[in-house]
């Protein structure tokens, strides 16, 4: 194994911690945005919903997409800043996924004249965990094993 | 040549910077700070800038705006924030980081001035925006005919989903220190963006960081529009990084030399993603096509740059996504005739008008603007002056990188092509800041692969002192362009004070008035009231003078409620709306009519209620009521059939 794919498999290998890192932090803010969506403290409500509208199901559809397993495949993977320069990138398209889902989940439910903010902010975060859940690469391997 | 060596070459900087150098005497050596000085350094003109800004006095605002309360002690701050940066662009190793420290300080110290001097929200549209949140989160209804806001309801449907859900019934917290939010959310899409722009990564560090230095359009308080920028931004980064390549197969001698000039001269693409899944592109190409629903709907104008900057990135190569924009020409022609069908069938004329009307454009966004008081007419000359040069250095730049064989021609398309918005609506004489601000990114990133000489590696020390001086220059005058308006843009809790008055006195349904459009009101009751306007915030020096009949019109068989506030009177002094000192006189010829009486007063003005009495019935003159400008998200109310249109 050459220096370079040495390297290379040692940044795949940080991520692959980080991503079950990604994946349990996003759990716990999911789990907690469902009962904060209907009482708790303004503050830690605020705090909670706020962030997991801004970064939450944009995460889980990155998750989804393996985010980490094609994003790192340049010619300067084995280099830990160059690899860095994808958290942008990975952290802009987190956002604006979210803010999208989040946008017309909302627009939906005024449209529709069937405005639950609370219950809008329990589906997401249901969505979430069941993104979480969801691995398709698995579902792929079973399949072609069988 | 394959990718690998031509990435290999473009990091040949790098790879040098690594490599064991002869040893040097220590005269020759070079000075390289070390990297805990550097980030102690960001640490003090964050502590500095920020003593400084608590330590301004309010009162001290006047014509210049915040430029003239400042303390010294807060360039100073904003000398060592830039200097910071110059420096870790010096080091032999390019820390991230500490790059990211040192923005987040200039961040804050330049876009948060706002948040910490006044601790209440910048612009009357802000007060607006929270009154529709208000509204839109405690009816859940949308009333399109009350206001062309609720026919792109995205962003306040989003924002109305997080008041509610987190019982956050007052955003005006939310809104206060949304200036700082905005320009930190848009960290992370600005760098994904000037990553794939430029070569290398000091040079998108500082792309980055120059755009902060020059971002004085202010569009970054709560509004759709810096909701949109946000998408904007990150669509188009997507896009690079995910989709580069060419659309169409050249054909043709004509298209084959096009295809030719722009590899060499745009394509910095690597890439960057690898190859992705077929089922991972589908996601991919989903969340773009949602993301462009979203902007849509939550925003008028933003879309229509999208469609241009995918059109510009497909015809140089760096987009071969053949379908998104026509996703992007389909999503706002098809919310406009289907779901803002009662914008478009009021203005529909209007809309199409301006089509093509450049000199309307031009002077609205230019001529019409450089007006009112001496001071102000400095300031607006100094906004004039910074969006020249930053794109004259744009023109230099790509220029320079043409000849020096960088990569420029993306940048320079995304420069160049939000300029033909101009072509298309005069948008209240704003297009052509929104212009500036939507080729800003791009813009920052011509100027800053100029500024290196090389196509990567460290810079010289030449490199360093000349960054050094276009960041204080274009820092300095930032705060001049941004701020120079602070005494009209931002209000008092005097003011706020009154307005709560306004809304215990009055009752719902009443007619209530402002002298001047700039008042910090609506942010709640948005329905409640009809409200009215006498004069636009827009210069207006042959405006006839206030007069108590302009009052009396309304107050015909009824009680009308009129609010007269300091930041109307430095709006109007400012801009030139009317005679000098109209505002003021209008208050104290007024004061003592029959039916006015003063029902609250205060350091922020006076609010004054206006009964219908037969001896005030005297000819009234015709009140100027404000003109629409509906290319712009409007607000507000209709009074005896007229309805007063606002933009943000």
């Amino acid at each position: 194994m050459s220096p370079a794919t040495r390297s290379a498999t040692r940044s795949i290998g940080r991520l692959a911690i980080r991503r079950d890192h990604v994946v349990l932090a996003l759990a716990v803010l999911a789990v907690a945005a469902l009962p904060l969506s209907l009482s708790g403290p303004g503050w830690l409500r605020l705090l909670v919903i706020g962030v997991f509208l801004l970064l939450g199901p944009g995460t889980a559809t990155l998750l989804l997409l393996r985010w980490p397993r094609f994003g790192y495949h340049g010619p300067d993977a084995g280099d830990p800043p160059a690899a860095a320069m994808m958290l942008p990138l990975a952290i802009s398209l987190a956002m604006a996924t979210s803010l999208a889902i989040s946008t017309v989940v909302a627009t939906v439910m005024l449209y529709a004249h069937a405005w639950h903010p609370a219950a809008g902010v329990m589906l997401l975060a249901v969505l979430v965990l069941l993104a979480l859940v969801f691995d398709p690469q698995g579902i792929r391997r079973r399949e072609a094993r069988s | 040549m394959t990718q690998q060596d031509v990435h290999e070459i473009e990091h040949s900087g790098d790879l040098l910077e690594t490599m064991p150098r002869p040893a040097l005497g220590w005269w020759r050596r070079p000075i390289v700070p070390p990297p805990a000085a550097l980030a102690a350094l960001g640490a003090l003109a964050l502590g500095l800038g920020v003593w400084s800004l608590t330590r301004v006095d309010v009162a001290g605002i006047g014509d210049a705006g915040l430029f003239g309360a400042l303390p010294i002690t807060y360039f100073v701050a904003l000398a060592l924030a830039i200097a910071g940066f110059a420096l870790v662009m010096r080091l032999p190793r390019l820390a991230g980081p500490l790059a990211l420290w040192q923005i987040v300080v200039l961040i804050v110290i330049l876009h948060g001035a706002d948040p910490i001097v006044h601790q209440l929200p910048r612009l009357e549209a802000s007060y607006r925006h929270l009154g529709i949140i208000d509204y839109i989160s405690s009816t859940g209804q949308l009333n399109p005919k009350l206001d062309a806001y609720f026919n792109w309801p995205g962003f306040f449907g989003l924002m109305s989903m997080l008041s509610r859900a987190t019982g956050t019934h007052n955003m005006i917290g939310i809104a206060t220190w949304a200036p700082l939010g905005v320009n930190l959310l848009l960290l992370a899409p600005l760098l994904a963006l000037a990553s794939r722009i430029t070569s290398d990564r000091r040079h998108a560090w500082t792309g980055v960081w120059l755009f902060y230095l020059t971002d004085w359009i202010g569009q970054d308080y709560l509004a759709p529009q810096a909701y949109g920028f946000i998408l904007l931004v990150s669509l188009v980064a997507v896009v690079l990084a995910a989709f580069g390549g060419w659309a169409f197969a050249p054909r043709g001698r004509a298209l084959t030399r096009w295809v030719r000039f722009a590899n060499r001269h745009g394509a910095a693409d690597r890439p960057f993603l690898g190859q992705p899944q077929p089922w991972q592109r589908i996601g991919l190409l989903v969340i773009c096509a949602l993301v462009l629903i979203a902007m849509t709907a939550g925003h008028q104008l933003t879309p229509f740059a999208a469609i241009l900057l995918l059109l510009a990135l497909a015809m140089v190569g760096r987009s071969r996504l053949r379908w998104l924009p026509v996703v992007a020409v389909l999503a706002p022609i098809g919310w406009l005739v289907l779901v803002a069908t009662p914008y478009l069938s009021g203005h529909l004329g209007h809309l199409l008008s301006g089509l093509g009307n450049l000199a309307d454009t031009t002077s609205a966004s230019v001529g019409n603007r450089v007006n009112g008081s001496q001071t102000h007419q400095l300031v607006v000359s100094a906004r004039i002056m910074e969006a020249v040069t930053v794109w004259a250095l744009a023109v230099g730049g790509a220029v320079f990188c043409w000849i020096r064989r960088k990569p420029w021609l993306a940048a320079a398309v995304g420069f160049a092509t939000p300029l033909v918005l101009l072509a298309a609506q005069p948008y209240g004489g704003e297009m052509l800041l929104r212009c500036y601000l939507f080729g800003l990114p791009f813009t920052a990133c011509l100027i800053a692969m100029a500024i290196f000489r090389g196509r990567s590696g460290r810079p010289s020390w030449v490199t360093t002192v000349t960054l050094l001086a276009i960041g204080l220059v274009l820092g300095g005058t930032t705060v001049v362009s941004r701020y120079g308006n602070d005494a009209m843009e931002n209000f008092s809790q005097p003011e706020i004070a009154l307005t709560q008055q306004l809304y215990q006195v009055a009752p719902t349904g009443s007619v209530v008035i402002e002298a001047v459009h700039n008042t910090a009101w609506q942010y709640e009751h948005y329905a409640d009231y009809k409200y009215v306007a006498l004069l636009d915030a827009k210069a207006r020096p042959d405006a006839t003078p206030l007069t108590c009949a302009h009052v009396d019109t309304f107050a015909h068989h009824n009680t009308v409620w009129l609010l007269v506030t300091q930041s109307q009177v430095e709006a109007a002094d400012l801009l030139g709306i009317g005679p000098a000192g109209d505002v003021a006189a209008f208050v104290a010829g007024c004061r003592n009519s029959p039916g006015w009486t003063v029902v609250a007063r205060n350091a922020g003005g006076t609010l004054f209620e206006v009964q219908d009495l037969p001896a005030t019935k005297t000819p009234a003159a015709k009140p100027t009521v404000p003109t629409k400008t509906p290319a712009k998200t409007p607000a507000t109310s209709k009074v005896k059939g007229v309805r007063h249109v606002t933009g943000n």
